[in-house]
């Protein structure tokens, strides 16, 4: 049997545990760094897009407020244009009462014009002058009147007619 | 395990750690902000198309609006022309009643003037009349268009 000599100035094996752990933690610092730098890439990536997306959704919105901005400028044109186009049925058609009215009047005259007619050619001129100095004047009256009314109607027409031909 | 780590490490470490968490928070947040700017833009392509469906039916019915206005001019040009023509000959008309009726109330009516004045008058009926009868047809010719109809 030997005995084997102990060596008192060789120093003590370092314990593994130690060397192991730095390693490990170097080895995570690393993937730490390279995931950190894959993420920032991936982060820009998406913040570009997000940009531009920004930038098209904004002129998205732009365009669509400049066509409701046209909308409601055609839709203003349309509703005067309509009122305009229905204002001359309106008017011709209180022309047209008017033309009644004075063709009504007319033809009540003309009534007491066959009415002094017959009074004259029976003898009764003064009977042909009374009718004609009442009722006839009552009528021409009215005549005179309605006349004015239909002068004033066909003026309304033509001023409805001449916007609409003006809005056109 | 730490213990046995030297202070340099675990700064790095710690370093690492705080860059990969902001780092990943950098990424999460950048990708949400381009999930919402992306469904805005896919919004608004929608709002849009929607909105231009709407602008075209809006040019459609002023167009409408337009050809009915045309149409309506067109037809009461003539009809109001007529009913110009037919004031007119009605106000002579009127002239000439006045005249027969201001002869005829005289106690010593003047029969022929008279006479003259009623067969005026009669005769710028006759006028009317057949004015009234254009002014009918015309009337009647005109398209039944809902011009009130819409907004």
């Amino acid at each position: 049997m030997t005995i084997t000599e102990a060596r008192p100035d060789e120093p003590a094996a370092p314990p593994p545990t130690s060397s192991h752990a730095a390693l490990v933690a170097v080895i995570a610092v690393v993937v730490m760094l390279v995931a950190a730098l894959v993420f920032v890439l991936i982060g820009a990536g998406a913040r570009s897009d997000a940009s531009s997306d920004h930038d098209r959704a904004d002129a998205l919105a732009a365009r669509q407020a400049t066509l409701v901005h046209q909308q409601a400028r055609v839709d203003r044109q349309r509703v005067a244009l309509r009122k305009l186009t229905d204002a001359v049925p309106s008017k011709v058609g209180a022309l047209e009462a008017a033309l009644t009215d004075v063709v009504a009047a007319q033809n009540r005259f003309i009534d007491v014009v066959n009415q002094a007619s017959s009074l004259y050619a029976n003898g009764d001129h003064a009977g042909a002058a009374s009718a004609l100095q009442g009722d006839g004047a009552t009528t021409i009256g009215q005549l005179s009147e309605r006349n004015q009314k239909v002068q004033q109607a066909l003026q309304q027409a033509q001023a409805a007619l001449d916007a609409l031909k003006a809005a056109k | 395990m730490t213990g046995t780590l030297r202070r340099p490490h675990v700064i790095a470490l710690v370093v690492a750690g705080v860059l990969f968490v902001a780092a990943a928070v950098f990424m999460l947040a950048s990708i949400s902000d381009r999930d919402s700017a992306h469904d805005d833009v896919v919004q608004g392509r929608q709002q849009l198309a929607a909105q231009k469906l709407a602008s075209q039916d809006a040019q459609d019915q002023l167009v409408a609006a337009r050809s009915a206005a045309a149409a309506t001019t067109s037809a009461f040009t003539q009809v109001v022309a007529l009913e110009r023509q037919l004031a007119d000959t009605m106000s002579r008309g009127v002239d000439a009643d006045r005249v027969a009726q201001s002869l005829g109330a005289s106690p010593n009516p003047d029969v022929g003037s008279y006479n003259a004045a009623i067969s005026q008058a009669n005769a710028l009926a006759n006028q009317y009349n057949a004015t009234i009868d254009q002014i009918r047809r015309l009337i009647q010719a005109i398209p039944k268009h809902p011009v009130g109809a819409g907004g």
